[in-house]
């Protein structure tokens, strides 16, 4: 056969080009290796990642694992970061899907002013950086009154310059006792806190992230055709039924690809954490890698981290995505 | 089923048949007018009035909060004691006078004061060019040739050192300038890798380019862009030889624009796989080799696909660049930033992000708008 014969060159010709290809590459990556370790050993830095079991000396603010410098080691420290990490941009996940929600219906509501309001809201948010929107609320927070005379919302929350205050449980004496927010002097006791930093970052992200949150869902609602509406309609249920219970639940379906993306883009806009001092995993690590020289390392294991956990939130929502498919039949 | 109709069906039945003659309904209310039909809508029914009544007391309550002092209570005219009558008004009203005495710094950063209407030109020249980019009518080979002059009158403007102009050099730059350069540049000399890659992404001759094309994208798009930075400046000397340094400014350049050229090829995947097959298939048929293929058939009509997406990269990217206040490099953000550090005009921050937010939105918004309106023409076009 005519087309075998050619084939077979081709093929070849391919082959050769992926080779060569392959081999600048190579080439390059072990010059970069051979001027990294020239570099490194002028420095006096050995790489590896043994450094992962020395003892820090630099503390790290914010740690919700219990963290002493001088005692614990720089894995453990990177820990913390991890930890702290996935606290601001899980809780980020979920209220920013809340107020994206509630916002994109609002941008489809009846009611002339409540669109309005929500096509202002998105307008406004999503067109400054999020980095805006979070220098925005850190300001805010550090001009909040002292603890002494910090603003109060009845006995549940309390909120001063030294951040939020929350009731929850609290750890006294070997028991766990429930505590309501209250002042102690110059310091806030309370269940549950948020430091002024985790606050903006968090409040930053998710009023930043619900703008475009909220253009998905009403993306994907718009993309339900009209007749599920009239449907709905026509067995007699009101607007606000039809939209929780007939175009709500289909819309998920379509809005979970860009949801995952923008869950991802959270994650990661997560990182912004540095540019307020709040000890987030690239925070932790940039600190790190000044101390101790170990660039590569850090940085190859922050980048392993964030590949993780992108692989693990598109993981997690195929399962949500396989379930909506699921539920239809 | 059967037995349910079978034992039921004369009641139901009976039960819809009208036996005698309806009296006719009222007309609906006649509705003109564009007042009547916005409070017909406002107050449809009990909860969409409650909500009304929330959203409009919530509503005037900021607007007359955020008037009061951006207006009523603040302090405008500049000059002569203007720090002091802000200090008065503090916390009351607004600090106009801040935004006179700190704009140039906010705007321009630390470029030599007496040379900033060379960076106000070079900025001014960067936005026409844009613009003029924008009209789908200009897209034409000379606008190639307006971007490289263009690219070399700002380069011109900003470093100087020719033509009687003082020599700046790039860490004396900031601001906007700074900003609107970074994503610009980011994003034009991060597009050819683009397309390369989403070109590899796509070929099945190559297996080889093509995992180091997928490996390439997932990877830069997994990873913060700070993440990135700090690659750039903390990582990417210790690659180099010893003797060999690179200003922070290109480093960041380059970071951002490898950065933005993963971004950039999924963005042009998709415009590739918008192109029916046949496309493909009749480019064969008349002999086009693969880059005669791609250069004259797929890609003019997959990257006409893509502009839409690629404008919207270069809105986020243009956001994105923000960050870079974290390894120093004074952009638009950095310099508001600076701004406030200024004791005799500390504590306006709403001022300066108000500003500098305005400034970001004025950028962003329009551009958002253009890729609107783009894509409905595109969609009508074809």
């Amino acid at each position: 056969m005519p087309g075998s014969r050619r084939r077979r060159p081709e093929v070849l010709r391919h082959w050769l080009w992926q080779a060569v290809a392959f081999a600048v590459a190579a080439a390059l990556i072990v010059l970069a290796f051979r001027a990294t370790s020239a570099n490194l050993s002028a420095r006096g830095v050995a790489s590896g990642f043994a450094f992962l079991e020395q003892v820090a000396r630099v503390p790290v603010s914010n740690a919700s694992i219990p963290f002493d410098p001088g005692v614990d080691s720089y894995g453990r420290a990177l820990l913390v970061g991890i930890v702290n990490t996935i606290k601001v941009a899980a809780a980020a996940i979920v209220l920013a899907t809340l107020l994206g929600v509630l916002v994109g219906a609002g941008k489809l509501a009846l009611n002339p002013l409540v669109r309005a309001v929500c096509g202002l809201y998105v307008d406004v948010m999503r067109n400054v950086p999020v980095l805006l929107h979070i220098f925005v609320w850190y300001m805010v927070l550090l001009a909040l009154p002292g603890p002494a005379d910090a603003l109060q919302l009845g006995d549940w929350l309390l909120l001063s310059n030294r951040g939020l205050f929350l009731p929850g449980w609290l750890l006294e004496d070997g028991h766990l006792v429930f505590a309501l927010p209250h002042v102690d002097g110059l310091e806030i006791v309370a269940g549950t806190s948020m430091s002024p930093e985790y606050a903006a970052l968090l409040v930053g992200i998710t009023t930043y992230a619900a703008a475009f949150v909220a253009e998905i869902v009403r993306g994907a609602i718009l993309a339900i055709p009209k007749g599920q509406w009239e449907a709905g309609y026509a067995v007699g249920l009101r607007r606000s039924v039809v939209f929780r219970k007939i175009a709500f639940p289909q819309a998920v379906r379509s809005a979970l690809p860009p949801l995952t993306s923008e869950y991802l883009g959270i994650v990661k806009n997560s990182s912004l954490a540095v540019a307020i001092g709040y000890q987030d995993l690239v925070a932790v690590g940039n600190s790190m890698l000044f101390e101790t020289g170990q660039a590569i390392e850090v940085m190859a294991i922050i980048v392993a981290f964030y590949i993780a956990v992108s692989l693990l939130v598109s993981f997690a929502m195929e399962l949500v995505g396989r379930r909506a498919a699921l539920a239809q039949r | 089923m059967t037995g349910f109709t079978a034992s039921s069906s004369a009641p139901i039945a009976a039960h819809f048949v009208r036996v005698a003659v309806e009296a006719a309904r009222p007309p609906p209310a006649i509705r003109t007018g564009r007042l009547e039909r916005l409070s017909s809508a406002l107050f449809a029914s009990a909860p969409s009035a409650m909500l009304t009544l929330a959203f409009a007391l919530v509503v005037g309550w900021a607007s007359w909060h955020f008037a009061r002092w951006a207006l009523l209570d603040a302090v405008f005219a500049a000059g002569g004691d203007a720090s002091v009558r802000c200090r008065a008004a503090e916390g009351v009203g607004a600090c106009w006078p801040m935004l006179a005495e700190k704009w140039r710094l906010i705007v321009f950063g630390l470029y030599p004061y007496d040379a900033q209407w060379r960076p106000a030109l070079a900025c001014l020249l960067m936005v026409v060019i844009l613009a003029v980019s924008a009209i789908p009518r200009f897209w034409r080979r000379w606008l190639a040739v307006v971007w490289l002059v263009g690219a070399g009158a700002v380069a011109v403007l900003l470093w100087g050192g020719i033509a009687g102009l003082a020599f700046v050099p790039s860490d004396a730059w900031g601001g906007l300038p700074v900003t609107v350069l970074l994503a610009t540049i980011g994003l034009v000399s991060g597009f050819p890798l683009g397309v390369l890659l989403a070109l590899a992404r796509r070929s099945h001759a190559y297996p080889g380019i093509r995992a180091f094309a997928v490996a390439y994208i997932e990877l830069v798009r997994a990873v913060p862009l700070v993440v990135v930075l700090y690659m750039a400046s903390v990582m990417f000397p210790l690659l180099l030889p010893q003797d060999v340094t690179v200003a922070k400014l290109l480093r960041v350049q380059v970071a951002i624009a490898l950065f933005a050229a993963a971004y950039l090829a999924e963005v042009i995947r998709g415009g590739l796989e918008a192109i029916p097959k046949g496309q493909g298939e009749a480019a064969d048929a008349i002999g086009l080799g693969y880059w005669k293929k791609m250069a004259f058939v797929i890609l003019p009509q997959a990257l006409r696909i893509a502009i839409p997406g690629i404008v919207n990269t270069f809105i986020s990217f243009f956001k994105a660049t923000s960050i870079v206040v974290v390894v120093g490099i004074f952009d638009l953000l950095t310099a508001a930033k600076r701004a406030l550090a200024d004791p005799e005009w500390q504590g306006y921050g709403f001022e300066v992000y108000l500003f500098v937010g305005a400034l970001y939105f004025a950028f962003c918004f329009s551009m958002s708008r253009y890729s609107h309106w783009l894509e409905g023409r595109l969609a009508r076009d074809r």
